[in-house]
């Protein structure tokens, strides 16, 4: 699944460790999320979309 | 970086441990003083499994309360690892001695692939999973 994590984080002026606080998980599970080796649970793809403000699709997008 | 509950739980596990240092020299003094048969054998052997069992109950309630879901998820892949390879050892012994196989094992042979396999599954998701710098 691809996804415009690295994007939007870029965009609030947030580093790795920001989001990591924000959303209370570790900076190697964001960076995984970000680098695509983890696909996040709903539950947490809802606060990450909470967060940014944007729907979850329009942050994560299917790669097929 | 460990979680709060990452923490947790390798403290209360690692004092856990600790325990099996007691436990078992004082079962296996006890096995051999008074040579237990039946159900006394089976009560004695037991005994040192006790803080094995209990690590793996604080196992469950640490993926219960991790927040953290990546660090389960890892959590869980290593396990699966160690238990894999602990199974594929006990197996591969059991059609050793089918076949005919007459030697004997080193005590605890599966539980040390069992715990060797989640080493080695932590240190390699670890290699892999190397976060860069922050930006």
């Amino acid at each position: 699944m691809n996804n415009r994590l690295r994007v939007l984080r870029a965009e609030n002026g947030w580093s790795q460790a920001d989001l990591a606080d924000r959303l209370e998980v570790s900076r190697q599970s964001v960076n995984a999320i970000e680098t695509g080796k983890y696909d996040p649970s709903l539950p947490l793809a809802f606060k990450l979309a909470k967060l940014f403000g944007k729907r979850i699709e329009e942050i994560f997008e299917d790669d097929v | 970086m460990l979680s709060p509950v990452a923490r947790k739980f390798r403290k209360t596990s690692l004092s856990v441990l600790a325990s099996y240092f007691v436990l078992f020299p004082a079962a296996d003094y006890l096995a051999q003083r008074i040579h237990p048969a039946g159900t006394k054998l089976w009560l004695l052997a037991g005994v040192p499994l006790l803080p094995l069992l209990i690590v793996f109950v604080l196992m469950g309630y640490y993926l219960r309360d991790e927040k953290d879901e990546y660090k389960r998820d890892l959590m869980v892949r290593c396990l699966l690892w160690g238990t894999g390879a602990g199974v594929l050892a006990n197996l591969f012994f059991g059609y050793m001695r089918v076949f005919g196989w007459k030697g004997q094992l080193f005590p605890f042979t599966e539980f040390f692939v069992f715990m060797l396999a989640v080493l080695a599954a932590k240190f390699s998701y670890r290699a892999a999973d190397r976060v860069p710098a922050d930006e």
